[in-house]
């Protein structure tokens, strides 16, 4: 089978070469069905690899194909060649299977649009891309996936050209992401000057040899951690994220939430062992995730626009998985990045289907009361609002824990600090959205109303589809490990642990970690109760603001003392108004004005600037062509003299 | 006083720098033709300065090359003159603008 | 110094005779052929540029030395003669149906192509400074005359006499450098030179003057800041092939002997020089994919964009050592193809008079045409350096070698610049596909010439991006004969 890697990415480039040559000529159903069905396939055959992976000695888990060799020259050779191991095989399944539902899901969601061939092609392109990225198996191939998915991301985000919104959207995030790419292509030279071959387990191999906290492998993967920043939409080059929900729905979930922007996490998981030798770099990692969770958390607090919230949402969970890489907790960072990728595709596909429902409004303030009328989409969200608020058993909870509890366990407090901060707006701000659109009096606009509608089965199914990896992936890759399997006495790793210890064990030893003792009854159920406790608190405080019109506690006959406070709400919405509109506004108000003028002022002058001072030195252009002839005497005058003085020391 | 291989040299720079200006300040196409011919021709007098400093006969060769070489660009160079002049009526360079930016 | 071996001598410049033969066999025909024949003038012009092609690649390998040492056949010029003669080549294809439809078809066109291709070949053949400059001022004397080949266009005209003066001008420098190097070495030949300057460490101040005068020159042909203000004039009013010729095969020739120049003689003060370079590289990049920003006329867009790349073949220059110039010629094989086969699809959507070159005027061919579309995104794709085209690998090889040298900020600012640079190759990308047609869509006239050499560019870059294996190994067999 380990001949037949290629199939993987082969199948959707020939979805687009089929598509994208043969489109104007396909009807609409061909065209779904091969660009669906080679994504299917494509699913099929990850799957397939992946049991072949299974039945190897976990420490041989490695099926490598070289495809040819690409570049040789001298001593230094290239290959293309792919590379399945245990993390990219976890890769593989996210990318073909969440992406397989999105393809299916867009069959609804983009019917009757007139560049229907068009979308399949570049949904099958930026799959085949994600996937060379994930496969490559050294920097170079890296980089073409990495470029590949860029473009892909940045003509769909344009896709509807006709709103200027969307181009302008598509513009900023192809400036955005350069810059991080500017970083990520001269961190790959580093690599090749440094060690002398793009290979990425040679550098394991050259890198092992230098000591930890060589100044060429800190600079190297703090520049590629900075292509990581701006793919993945981290501080402070997260402003094309939000922008970027100007694609179509699903493209948002496919793209913007499931794999692309953890293209940047996978990244750093992937070179795991240089970040290992780079104690700085880590730091940094942390930091930067860390404060982005909580920045984008506070402004997701206030958003209005349902698909915003999800973008701000997307931000700061990639905050918290680039805060677990950073402080070494890795396989939580890729247990949290799978979760994430089913729940907030689910939302995405979720919030595409309300969007739908009511006719293309955005505005959560123009819904409201959609749950009865669109049962199936109501209920699928709710599954990944708790899912995402990391409320137990479902997926959220069990991959934020462990971050949480990996965090604090190995001595970063802050980070944990920082977590439980997050986890309670995350709470907050999901249950703000449901309660927004689904509960309560609805505020549609009349016209609307009574031409709401569910979804048809082509889209919700593939929500269903979602939804139960949503409810279950977590309390299944967890298991035999803790934090369930330690309560029935259960010992030994979780299944994701255990399957990606191979590809870790050799970093976690550079850094000094040991597998630390589980205690249920001790620290860790402490971390746990406190880590549940503040996403219900989030979740009660967004119910009791948006959610009912009535206390439930005032629908009870209660006793007097419980009436007088229960008239008084428990001072509940006090507290909650204080903390969640008084403070938490000022905050997200700060953070939105932070990001709206500075950050985003500073990514738009530097275009503006550059395009400026385009026009500028074009004017030194004349066209007389005597001024021509003193420019080149100026140079020679300017070039000899200081050669001359150059030479001359 | 006895001429040196210096004073060719500085009287065929100052030929040169004296075409050089030239092309900076006239108007003129063909005037600046000249002047660009007269940077030629200095580079003529230093090859043979040298050369005959050198007792060679290479560098005398070479002002063959450069004055055919010459020849050929102003042959060419007073078409270019000749074409323009038939469209526009004018070999003032200032006038020589429609392209720029 | 009569050399003895005839034969040899003959087989050395063996191509560039058949060249001249053939661009003399064409200038007498004309006399004969009756208006209206001239395309069978094109096609000797064709067999002839090929059968000096074939010359060339049966000296592969060897290296001829002939004439006292001004002329060598190795595989250093040959790798760039092959390039050249395919480069005239693709360009007589793209000129036939052009010429024919802005009526400027005389056979003096296919002649004066060939002289040029002639004197470029001469510039990467020639071991002396004297056969250089000759090479040179052919290539630059046929070249003034074919960029105002419109005789009767404005454009064309104030093209060529900016062309013209300040080409000359640059000539009078590069003359003069020649002459002062002569005087201080002794020689004109490049390894007399360099024995001159191993026996004096020190060659004095007027050596290096005359060395600077020397980079003015090879600085001014590939249009490198501040030589480059020509270039976009001189492009803009040119016949569009001839602006795809001269962005292309020029700019190389001068790239061959600037890169012999500078790295045989001048190996000893290789780190002073480089100085130099490195800020002309550096300048280069900048200016050129800045200014191109701002650009709404795509021949325009395209001389600016040329210039940038002059830049970035600088690159390697400031590296040096082998893999310098294996990456050099490289990229040169690189960006000739993916420009020739940009300009196929200009010319094929340019009308007559020389209209239909406004960028805008791209808008919604993602459309009407979808294979030009196509090939026109792979080759800004190549030209912005993105996977997996030629112009990906080729950017790679120039930017390691440069960081193995230790170039680190040239580097990056290499890379930022290419950023840069996407945002106007990508421009047309965008307005090709996310735009809707303009109303008076311009409607392309498919002519077999530019499509022929669109699909010829197209698989090449393709080749290069997919499979660079063996055109590199052929750019490192060509470093050697250095």
């Amino acid at each position: 089978m380990h001949e037949l890697i290629w199939l993987v990415p082969a199948l959707p480039l020939l979805g687009v070469l089929i598509n994208g040559l043969l489109g104007s000529r396909l009807s609409p159903r061909a065209i779904s069905v091969v660009g669906c069905g080679v994504v299917g396939l494509a699913a099929l055959a990850a799957l397939g690899l992946f049991a072949e992976l299974t039945a190897l000695p976990p420490h041989t888990r490695v099926l490598r194909q070289v495809l040819y060799t690409w570049i040789a020259s001298g001593n230094f050779r290239a290959e293309v060649a792919l590379l399945v191991d245990p993390l990219s095989a976890v890769m593989l399944l996210v990318v073909t299977g969440v992406g397989f539902l999105i393809h299916v899901y867009s069959v609804g969601y983009m019917h009757g649009d007139r560049g229907y061939a068009r979308y399949f092609t570049y949904l099958n392109l930026f799959t085949f891309s994600m996937l060379v990225l994930v496969l490559a198996d050294n920097f170079l191939l890296l980089y073409v996936g990495w470029e590949g998915v860029g473009l892909c991301s940045y003509l769909l985000i344009g896709f509807w050209y006709e709103r200027d919104s969307a181009a302008n959207a598509g513009k900023k995030a192809f400036i955005t992401t350069r810059i991080g790419d500017v970083g990520f292509a001269v961190g790959i030279f580093l690599v090749f000057a440094t060690f002398g071959t793009v290979n990425i387990r040679e550098v394991f191999d050259a890198a092992g040899r230098l000591p930890v906290g060589d100044a060429a492998l800190t600079a190297i993967t703090l520049l590629l951690f900075l292509g990581a920043v701006g793919k993945s939409a981290q501080l402070p080059l997260h402003v094309w994220l939000p922008d970027a929900m100007e694609g179509p729905t699903p493209v948002s979930a496919l793209i913007h939430a499931a794999t692309m922007v953890t293209a940047g996490v996978y990244l750093v998981a992937r070179l795991s062992l240089l970040y290992a030798l780079a104690p700085v770099s880590l730091a940094v990692v942390a930091a930067v995730g860390g404060i982005t969770a909580v920045f984008a958390a506070s402004i997701g607090l206030t958003q209005n626009d349902i698909k915003r919230v999800l973008a701000y949402s997307t931000l700061s969970q990639l905050g918290y998985m680039f805060a677990a890489l950073g402080v070494g907790a890795w396989t939580a960072a890729i247990f949290h990045l799978m979760t994430h990728g089913f729940f907030k595709g689910l939302l995405f596909l979720g919030s595409g289907s309300v969007i739908h429902a009511v006719h293309e409004e955005q505005d959560m303030r123009k819904m409201g009361g959609l749950a009865k009328k669109i049962p199936h989409t109501y209920w699928t969200m709710l599954i990944g609002a708790v899912a995402i608020a990391g409320i137990p058993p479902l997926a959220g909870f069990f991959s934020k824990d462990e971050i949480l509890g990996e965090a604090y366990k190995l001595g970063f407090l802050w980070v944990w600090a920082i977590g439980v901060v997050v986890a309670i707006m995350t709470a907050f701000y999901m249950f703000r959205l449901i309660g927004l659109t689904f509960w309560g009096e609805s505020r549609v606009d009349t016209a609307v109303e009574p031409r709401i509608h569910e979804s048809p089965r082509v889209m919700t199914v593939p929500l269903w589809l979602l939804a139960i990896p949503s409810i279950v992936l977590g309390l299944f890759l967890a298991w035999p490990g803790p934090p369930l399997g330690s309560l029935f006495g259960m010992e030994g790793p979780g299944l994701l642990a255990g399957w990606l210890e191979p590809v870790y064990e050799h970093g976690f030893e550079l850094l000094g970690h040991h597998e630390a003792e589980f205690a249920i009854f001790g620290i860790d159920g402490v971390l746990i109760l406190i880590s549940v406790a503040v996403a219900l608190g989030g979740m009660l405080a967004a119910w009791r603001l948006f959610g009912v019109e009535i206390g439930p506690l005032q629908r009870r006959g209660a006793p007097a003392q419980v009436n007088r406070a229960s008239l008084n709400k428990w001072w509940f919405d006090d507290l909650n108004h204080l903390v969640f509109i008084v403070i938490g506004g000022r905050v997200a108000a700060f953070a939105w004005w932070f990001d709206a003028k500075v950050v985003d002022g500073i990514v738009n002058g530097i275009g503006a600037v550059t395009r400026r001072s385009g026009g500028g030195l074009a004017r030194v252009q004349t066209g007389h062509v005597q001024n021509y002839a003193l420019g080149i005497a100026v140079g020679l005058i300017v070039m000899a003299g200081s050669y001359l003085m150059i030479a001359g020391r | 006083m006895t001429i040196t291989l210096s004073h060719y040299l500085v009287l065929a720079a100052a030929l040169f720098v004296i075409g050089l200006v030239g092309v900076f300040i006239r108007r003129n196409a063909i005037t600046i033709l000249m002047c660009i011919e007269l940077m030629l021709n200095a580079v003529n007098l230093t090859f043979i300065a040298f050369a005959s400093h050198m007792n060679a006969v290479d560098g005398l060769i070479f002002v063959f090359f450069v004055i055919t070489v010459a020849a050929a660009e102003v042959a060419v160079g007073l078409a270019i003159v000749i074409a323009l002049f038939r469209n526009r009526d004018t070999v003032n360079l200032d006038e020589l603008n429609l392209m720029r930016w | 110094m009569p050399d003895p071996n005839w034969s040899q001598a003959l087989r050395t410049v063996a191509p560039e005779l058949t060249l001249t033969i053939v661009a003399l066999i064409v200038l007498v025909l004309d006399l004969v052929a009756g208006r209206g024949r001239k395309g069978a003038l094109a096609a000797i012009a064709v067999v002839g540029t090929l059968l000096a092609l074939g010359w060339s690649v049966s000296l592969w390998g060897e290296r001829l030395v002939a004439y006292g040492g001004m002329v060598v056949a190795d595989n250093y010029s040959l790798f760039f003669n092959i390039a050249f003669l395919a480069i005239t080549v693709l360009t007589i294809l793209l000129s036939t149906s052009y010429l024919r439809r802005e009526e400027a078809d005389l056979s003096e066109y296919y002649v004066l192509l060939l002289f040029c291709t002639l004197g470029m070949m001469l510039m990467a053949k020639g071991l002396d400074l004297i056969v250089i400059f000759l090479g040179l001022e052919i290539l630059s004397i046929s070249n003034y005359v074919l960029a105002g080949f419109l005789r009767t266009r404005l454009q064309s005209n104030e093209s060529a006499l900016k062309y013209f003066l300040l080409g000359s001008f640059s000539s009078a420098f590069f003359l003069y450098g020649i002459a002062l190097i002569y005087g201080t070495t002794g020689s004109t030949n490049l390894g007399r030179i360099a024995q001159a300057l191993q026996a004096n460490r020190d060659p004095g101040p007027l050596f290096q003057v005359g060395m600077a005068l020397l980079l003015v020159g090879f600085a001014f042909k590939v249009a490198s800041v501040p030589f480059h203000m020509w270039t976009p004039d001189a492009y803009e009013g040119a016949p569009t092939p001839i602006t795809a010729y001269m962005s292309v095969g020029p700019k190389a020739a001068a790239f061959a002997a600037f890169l012999r120049v500078f790295s045989q003689p001048l190996a000893a003060m290789q780190g002073e020089w480089a100085v130099v370079l490195w800020v002309l590289a550096a300048l280069t990049m900048t200016v050129g994919n800045v200014v191109a920003i701002a650009q709404p006329n795509i021949k325009r867009m395209l001389a600016y964009s040329s210039i940038a790349h002059a830049g970035y073949l600088l690159v390697p220059m400031v590296a040096s050592g082998e893999l310098g110039t294996s990456s050099l010629l490289f990229y040169v094989l690189a960006y000739a193809f993916t420009t020739l086969g940009a300009f196929a699809v200009v010319i094929l959507l340019s009308r007559k008079g020389e209209a239909g070159y406004e960028i805008a005027g791209y808008a919604g061919l993602g459309y009407t045409h979808p294979v030009l579309a196509l090939a026109m995104t792979l080759f800004m794709l190549s030209l912005g350096g993105i996977p997996p085209t030629a112009g990906f690998v080729a950017k790679f090889y120039i930017f390691s070698a440069a960081v193995k040298a230790g170039y680190i900020w040239l580097t990056v600012i290499g890379v930022l610049t290419s950023a840069v640079s996407l945002y106007y190759y990508l421009r047309i990308v965008v307005l090709m596909y996310m735009r809707e047609p303009a109303e008076e869509s311009s409607a392309a006239t498919l002519t077999a010439g530019p499509l022929v050499t669109l699909a010829i560019a197209a698989f090449a870059v393709l080749l290069m991006g997919l499979f660079p294996g063996s055109i590199f190994t052929l750019a490192q067999s060509s470093v050697f004969g250095l």
